[in-house]
């Protein structure tokens, strides 16, 4: 494994299951791009920590979101729709990461904006997999929004 | 030697013989003054004096009266004058008796001085002769234009007793009725001598019936007859009239009657027994022609002849009636005239007149008729006249529209697909056939037993309606009971109470449509409907319940589809929750039980190493049989219209994809010819996924050969997947496509068959087996040549 290069970069989790929140960790850190990732568990604390709000004043806001749909308090789409509302908020690139591949949650998530839609894998290498492809795309090639 | 008076000076001895002798009356006169000079002895016999007492009279002596005599004057100048002169010269004899003699006069002017001869000839019976046959000629003339057999009776009688003088006579004629001689008539004279009633004669009794049954003259000159017994007569005769009667004649007196009497007779016998004849003929032809003016007149149909220009000359029959024509409004006028807005008939006639024999069906507004016409040729071939009869045809060209209606009906009953449709198009059906009656369908709700009227035909207002009463009927009433009957009854003496409507209802068919209603037909006219109505009625009821029997049936039907649709969605909804639900458990077993393996390699002990083994490799499974469950769970859902495959190139994506899993196992797949079919193409690669993947794992242990082949089975392409394996028991093969088999000895996820079976029906294709233990196994699917698009394709 190489040596991750660069600034780390700020990842936020909003997923409410701690195995997924494990392997999706765990990934992570054997890929290619230095990272630090944060971890919330419910669509509240996502948006507190979005907004640097309480506990979270001092965290910087994240290069990228990864947003899990079944999440306690408020479900991903809330959040996500909150999100993209806000102008403050908006610009941050939000990657649904979940486990529905139901049509209409495709749709909807589009529909609240999402930037892209990921359906979490079977097993460990496919998190090492999807993970290694979300670095390459979101976090290499494409350019992301200045602060 | 006879002496003759007179002067013998005037004759030679030999011419004075001759005179003397000869039978014909001689008279020599004195032209002047009358003064018979000579006569001979013929002479004086026929005048009945002697010849002595002659020679003093004169001629004038015996023409009875003075007209006579100055007539006699002149005829004997006439005679001197012209030499001869030929008369008739009534003579009176010396007994008063008045004959006619023809008498031929010469003069003659000799030395003796101035002669007149006179040959005389009695001429009476002649000239008797000569003028009965001339009256009855005249009477003959008469009876021939007499009417009637009263009138022939009474010329009869009439010439007999002034023409004849047979005065006292009778005629009978035979009455076939009462076998008996009749008396027709009578002269006055006979009446008064045969005092009583005349009865009639037998036939053979008296001279009368014996004449008549004898067929000849029959003479009486003996009063033994009874019925002339006690009356005057003395001698009679009797004269058959052929076999019409007997002409009688009687007299006071016997040997009352001449040969010639009898002769005279017996020809007015004859005229009359002509003009009898004649009568009786004309009767029979009258009665004849009546008989036939009658069946023409009376015939159900119309006899017409036209000439040669197309006027009608003959037109006769009752069938015109239903034209609305009358036949004298018709002859004399030309067809192309009185049809000229019938554009069918005038083609008739030129083709007719034209030498052709037609024959055609014609409208005529309210009746069809059929028109059948034939030339008549005279001589030369040309068309004389066309002959022509015309039956009204229109009940069978009514039936016929009604079979080509029922037909149409038919067709359109096929298309319904709903219970009202059909009521209310059999009730329109009805009243198109029915003209002007009433047609009501009374339908039975599902669960109860009340007839509910459901649908009337146009001439009934339904707001009119507003009793329940009018529009129910409760089991038990009498129109239930027809309903129950389950025949067509039809009642032309239908008692309007029985319904509880106003309506005027005399006459009405009831038949029940199976058991779903009760189709009926009324009239308001009693006696309206015949048998044939009854059938149409019978035959459309039948129509209807099959209609509704079929309407239910697709009801049905859909019922099941849907609920098989449904069946299957929840099936697939099922699979569906239950695999995805079980992918978020399995993949924490799986990702952790990797990780576990990768960072704690080493670290633990080999019998450590061991469970992660068999926890991971469970896990997999676990994974496989999720992902096929998810597979088996959108075979319907997720199934793509059917589309043309080459199975060929599938096979070679299916093996591409399996590369890594051949190549693992060392097996070879070969496969030959392989035929385009139409099918969803991803689930036909699933299906050879599944048997290729079964095949290489359950081949021979070291380089598994795997063959596919094709072949055609008429209507649907077989395809086969073999391998070199040990083959299937046979007790295991009945639930090898069962989606929960428990796994056998080899091993898989088993669901795998499952998916095939779900993937090949839907398909509407077999799947199958064959196998035996050591033989390997070969899997055997067929997908149909043309495959319909099945339902379950989903949108979501």
């Amino acid at each position: 494994m190489t040596e991750p290069y660069g600034d780390p970069v700020e990842i936020l989790l909003a997923e409410d299951n701690p195995g997924d929140a494990k392997l999706t960790k765990k990934a992570l850190e054997r890929g290619q791009i230095a990272n630090n990732l944060h971890v919330v568990t419910d669509g509240v604390e996502t948006l507190k920590f979005l907004r640097q709000e309480g506990d979270y004043a001092d965290e910087s806001r994240p290069d990228l979101v990864l947003l899990d749909l079944n999440m306690p308090r408020k479900d991903g789409k809330e959040v996500l729709e909150e999100i993209k509302a806000d102008d403050e908020l908006k610009r941050i690139p939000v990657v649904v990461l979940t486990s529905s591949e139901a049509e209409e949650d495709i749709i909807q998530s589009y529909d609240l904006h999402a930037n892209a839609y990921l359906t979490k894998p079977v097993d460990f290498d496919g998190f090492l997999d999807i993970i290694g492809r979300i670095e390459d795309f979101w976090l290499t090639v494409v350019k992301r929004p200045p602060e | 030697m006879p002496t003759s008076g007179g002067d013998v000076a005037v004759l030679g001895e030999l011419e004075t013989s001759v005179f003397e002798a000869s039978p014909i009356a001689i008279l020599v006169h004195d032209p002047e003054t009358g003064e018979i000079l000579t006569v001979n002895d013929a002479a004086a016999k026929l005048i009945g004096y002697d010849v002595d007492q002659l020679v003093e009279m004169t001629v004038g002596d015996f023409s009875p009266g003075d007209a006579a005599q100055e007539q006699a004057k002149r005829e004997i100048h006439n005679a001197v004058e012209t030499g001869t002169n030929t008369l008739d010269w009534r003579i009176r004899r010396s007994d008063g008796t008045i004959i006619t003699a023809e008498v031929q006069l010469r003069y003659v002017d000799s030395d003796g001085g101035k002669r007149m001869l006179a040959y005389v000839q009695d001429v009476t019976d002649r000239r008797k002769r000569e003028r009965v046959l001339n009256e009855l000629q005249r009477v003959a003339t008469e009876m021939m234009e007499a009417e009637t057999t009263a009138e022939i009776a009474d010329l009869t009688t009439d010439a007999a007793d002034t023409i004849i003088d047979l005065t006292n006579s009778s005629l009978r004629l035979y009455n076939p009725e009462t076998d008996r001689l009749e008396v027709a008539s009578i002269t006055e004279s006979a009446e008064a001598i045969v005092s009583k009633d005349l009865p009639p004669y037998e036939v053979g009794e008296g001279i009368v019936g014996t004449a008549f049954e004898r067929e000849e003259v029959i003479f009486l000159d003996d009063p033994a007859d009874e019925q002339l017994s006690d009356t005057e007569i003395r001698s009679a005769f009797a004269v058959p009239i052929g076999s019409y009667g007997v002409l009688a004649a009687g007299g006071t007196s016997r040997r009352s009657f001449s040969e010639a009497d009898v002769e005279f007779a017996k020809l007015l016998a004859n005229l009359t027994e002509s003009a009898l004849q004649q009568i009786e003929f004309n009767r029979k032809y009258r009665e004849r022609t009546e008989e036939l003016e009658t069946i023409l007149n009376n015939a159900p149909l119309v006899l017409y002849a036209i000439d040669e220009d197309g006027m009608i000359t003959e037109s006769r029959g009752k069938g015109l009636d239903a034209i609305g024509l009358e036949h004298r409004e018709l002859v004399g006028q030309s067809t192309y005239d009185v049809y000229a807005e019938i554009p069918p008939i005038l083609e008739m006639a030129d083709r007719s007149l034209a030498g052709e024999s037609v024959s055609d069906i014609v409208d005529f507004g309210n009746v069809w008729m059929e028109l059948t016409q034939e030339p008549v040729l005279d001589e030369q071939g040309e068309v004389e006249q066309v002959i022509g009869v015309a039956v009204d045809v229109t009940e069978q060209k009514e039936i016929e529209q009604q079979f080509a209606s029922l037909s149409e009906s038919a067709v359109k009953m096929s298309e319904v697909h709903e219970l009202s449709d059909a009521v209310e198009l059999v009730v329109e059906i009805a009243e198109d056939l029915f003209h002007d009656a009433i047609v009501s369908y009374w339908g039975r709700g599902r669960d109860d037993d009340r007839l509910v009227l459901d649908a009337t035909s146009s001439n009934i207002d339904m707001d009119e309606y507003t009793d329940e009463s009018e529009v129910v009927h409760e089991a038990g009433d009498p129109v239930w009971q027809l309903y129950e009957e389950g025949t067509v009854i039809t009642d032309n003496e239908f008692d309007p109470d029985k319904t509880a409507s106003d309506a005027e209802i005399r006459s009405a068919i009831f038949a029940p449509a199976g058991d779903h209603g009760l189709l009926s037909i009324a009239s308001s006219n009693s006696g309206a409907f015949d048998p044939h109505d009854e059938q149409l009625m019978g035959i459309m009821a039948d129509f209807l319940a099959a209609t509704l029997d079929r309407i239910e049936y697709e009801a049905q039907i859909r019922e099941y589809q849907h609920e098989l649709e449904q069946s299957n969605q929840d099936l697939e909804q099922f699979a569906y929750v239950a695999s995805h639900d079980l992918q978020e458990p399995l993949r924490m077993v799986s990702s952790y039980m990797s990780l576990l393996e990768e960072e704690y390699r080493g670290e633990l002990d080999d019998e450590a190493d061991e469970y992660i083994d068999y926890a991971v490799d469970g896990a997999d499974r676990m994974r496989e049989m999720i992902n096929a469950l998810l597979d088996y769970s959108r075979i319907h859902t997720h199934g793509q219209d059917p589309e043309l495959v080459h199975v060929g190139d599938a096979v070679e994506d299916t093996l591409d994809e399996l590369r890594m899993h051949i190549d693992e196992h060392d097996a070879t797949v070969e496969y030959g010819q392989l035929p385009t079919v139409t099918a969803d193409p991803t689930q036909l690669r699933q299906v050879f996924q599944n048997l290729i993947k079964n095949a290489v794992e359950h081949g021979a242990d070291d380089g598994p050969e795997v063959t596919i082949s094709a072949t055609d089975d008429g209507d649907c392409w077989e395809f086969s997947v073999t391998d070199d394996g040990d083959g299937i028991p046979v007790e295991d093969q009945g639930r090898l496509f069962d989606i929960f088999q428990t796994g056998s000895a080899s091993g898989g996820t088993g669901i795998g068959l499952a998916v095939c079976k779900r993937i090949v029906s839907r398909h509407e294709g077999d799947i199958w087996v064959d196998s035996a233990e050591g033989e390997g196994t070969t899997f055997h699917f067929t997908v149909p040549k043309a495959v319909a698009a099945t339902g379950g394709e989903s949108d979501d």
